[in-house]
C-alpha cells in the first residue's frame, strides 16, 4: 500500500442512531449499514465527526493542500454482504478549506466554520465548553454544542477502511492513533458531557434528521494521528 | 518491552506544551548544575528553558496509564556540557507539578505547586487566536504567571532525539525519542513575532536569581500535538 498522506489533528465523534432505511439508500450494493452490538457505542448507525486538522502532510512530508482544515464527516458503518468485509461510507463532508472540496471522496462542499473551545482547568481537574458550527454553501448546516470534564482518555490504535458513498471504488486504509474519551453514552452510562445540543439542518441530509435520530455517544479526540494509504 | 540499542523504553507521554527560552545569567544556571557539568546555550543564546506541560496521558512502558495519568507541570531545563566527556543535554533543575504522583518526579527535582489552565481556542475558517493563562502557585506564595495571545497557523512537524538528565543527580539519564507539531509564535532572533499579548511573571522565591529583570525572552513555541518515548537503562 503505498502512503498518501499523515493527518494530526483533534476531532469529536458523535454517534448516533438514525432510520436504517435511510442510511442504506446512501449505499452501494452489496453493503449494508450495520452498528456495533456492545459497548459504548452500541447501537449507532451514524457517526458525525468534528475535525480540527493541525496539520495534513503528503507522503514526501510536505504540506498537503489542506494543511489546515475544520470539517465535519458524515459515515455509515457498514459490511460487505458476501465477505463480511468491514468499511465505513463516507457520504457527506463540509470543509473551510477550499483545497479540500470535491476531496478525496469526492462529497465534500465548501463551508464556513466557526469554533469556540474553551478549557478551564485547575490542578488535575478540567472542563471543556466546546462549540463548532459549519454552514455549507448549499444549504447544509452543522452545529454542536456541549460542556465535558476530560477523564482519562484511552490509547487506542486501529486499522479502518473508508469508502466513498458516491465512487465505493475511492478506497482508503487508514491506521489511526489517538487518545479517545468517551464523555457522554447512553448503552455505558457515561455522562460526563452537559449542556450538549446537537442540530443537523441540512436539505440532503433531512431524511436521517427527522427527529427520531438518537444520540448514542460523544467522544472527544485530543490527539489524533493517521496515516492514510491507498488500497 | 520495546528497546532501542541498550536502552529500553520506560514510558510515554501524550501533551501540549508552551516552550519560553530565555537567555538569562549564567551564573545562577550554574550554581543549579552537578559538577563538572557546564550551563551552555542554544545557537540562539538561549539557556533557560520554562515548559508549560499539559498531559493528556502518561503511560507506563507496558502502555497502562501511569500513576500521574493526566497531569499538568511547569518544568525549569538549562542545556549544559560534560567538559571531559563532551556529552551535551538538557538538564532538568525543577519541575512544579499539580499530581502527588509526580513527587519527586523522575528526575528527583518536582515540587508541590497548584496550577491553573485556562485556553480559548478562537477559530473562524482557516484564522485561529489563542489566548491562555498559566498559572502556577508554590507552597511559599510564589507564582509564575503566563499570560498569552496569538495568531494561530500552519505549525511543523519535528522530529528528534534528546538527552535530558537531572542537574540534581546527573546519573539520571532520560532520552527522549520525540514527534511533535511545533508552532513557533516569536523568536526575535528570526524576527518571527505573532504574538498579541504576552506577559510572564515570575514571583518564587527561589527562581528570583533567574528572573531578576535581566533576563530575556529568545523565543516562545507552542505544541499543540506532543508525543514522546522516553528510553534509558
Amino acid at each position: 500500500m503505498a502512503l498518501l498522506n499523515v493527518t494530526r489533528d483533534a476531532k469529536i465523534h458523535v454517534r448516533l442512531r438514525a432510520n436504517p432505511a435511510a442510511l442504506q439508500r446512501r449505499l452501494p450494493e452489496p453493503w449494508l449499514v450495520t452498528s456495533a452490538a456492545e459497548g459504548p457505542h452500541a447501537g449507532a448507525n451514524l457517526v458525525v465527526i468534528f475535525s480540527e486538522v493541525l496539520l495534513r502532510q503528503d507522503a514526501g512530508g510536505g504540506q498537503a493542500p489542506d494543511a489546515v482544515d475544520l470539517s465535519v464527516a458524515f459515515l455509515i458503518p457498514a459490511a460487505h454482504v458476501q465477505t463480511q468485509e468491514p468499511a465505513s461510507f463516507i457520504f457527506r463532508i463540509l470543509t473551510a478549506n477550499p483545497a479540500g472540496v470535491p476531496g478525496r471522496y469526492r462529497n465534500s462542499v465548501r463551508a464556513t466554520a466557526k469554533r469556540l473551545r474553551r478549557l478551564a482547568g485547575d490542578g488535575l481537574s478540567t472542563t471543556v465548553t466546546d462549540e463548532m458550527a459549519l454552514r455549507s454553501v448549499d444549504g447544509g448546516h452543522v452545529e454542536l454544542r456541549l460542556q465535558y470534564r476530560p477523564g482519562v482518555p484511552v490509547r487506542m490504535q486501529w486499522p479502518t477502511t473508508l469508502r466513498s458513498a458516491v465512487d465505493p471504488s475511492l478506497a482508503r486504509a487508514y491506521h489511526s492513533d489517538a487518545l479517545v474519551d468517551v464523555v457522554w453514552s447512553e448503552p455505558a452510562g457515561i455522562a460526563r458531557a452537559w449542556d450538549v445540543q446537537f442540530r443537523v439542518t441540512d436539505p440532503s441530509l433531512r431524511d436521517l434528521f427527522d427527529g427520531t435520530e438518537r444520540l448514542i455517544s460523544i467522544a472527544a479526540i485530543p490527539w489524533f494521528i493517521r496515516e492514510e494509504f491507498a488500497l | 518491552m520495546e528497546s532501542k540499542g541498550a536502552e529500553s523504553l520506560l514510558d510515554s507521554t501524550i501533551a501540549t506544551r508552551i516552550v519560553l527560552a530565555f537567555q538569562t545569567g549564567p551564573a545562577a544556571l550554574q550554581a543549579r548544575l552537578t559538577a563538572p557539568w557546564q550551563v551552555t546555550a542554544t545557537p540562539s543564546g538561549a539557556n533557560l528553558m520554562v515548559i508549560f506541560n499539559d498531559v493528556w496521558l502518561n503511560q507506563d512502558a507496558g502502555g497502562r496509564a501511569a500513576p500521574d495519568a493526566v497531569n499538568r507541570y511547569v518544568g525549569f531545563v538549562t542545556p549544559a556540557k560534560h567538559p571531559e566527556s563532551g556529552e551535551e543535554a538538557s538538564c532538568n533543575f525543577l519541575i512544579f507539578t499539580a499530581h502527588p504522583d509526580g513527587l519527586p518526579g523522575k528526575y528527583r527535582t518536582a515540587r508541590p505547586a497548584t496550577i491553573r489552565r485556562e485556553q480559548e481556542v478562537r477559530s473562524e475558517d482557516l484564522t485561529t487566536t489563542v489566548s491562555e493563562r498559566f498559572t502556577l502557585q508554590t507552597p511559599d506564595g510564589g507564582l509564575v504567571d503566563l499570560r498569552l495571545k496569538y495568531v494561530g497557523g500552519v505549525p511543523t512537524h519535528a522530529a528528534g532525539r534528546a538527552r535530558v538528565r537531572s542537574a540534581a543527580d546527573p546519573s539520571i539519564l532520560r532520552i527522549y525519542h520525540v514527534d511533535q507539531l511545533v508552532y513557533v509564535v516569536r523568536d526575535v532572533p528570526k524576527e518571527i513575532d505573532r504574538v498579541q499579548d504576552l506577559r510572564v511573571d515570575v514571583t518564587v522565591p527561589e527562581l528570583r536569581d533567574l528572573f531578576d529583570g535581566s533576563e530575556r525572552l529568545i523565543s516562545l513555541a507552542v505544541s499543540p500535538w506532543y508525543f514522546r518515548q522516553v528510553y534509558g537503562k
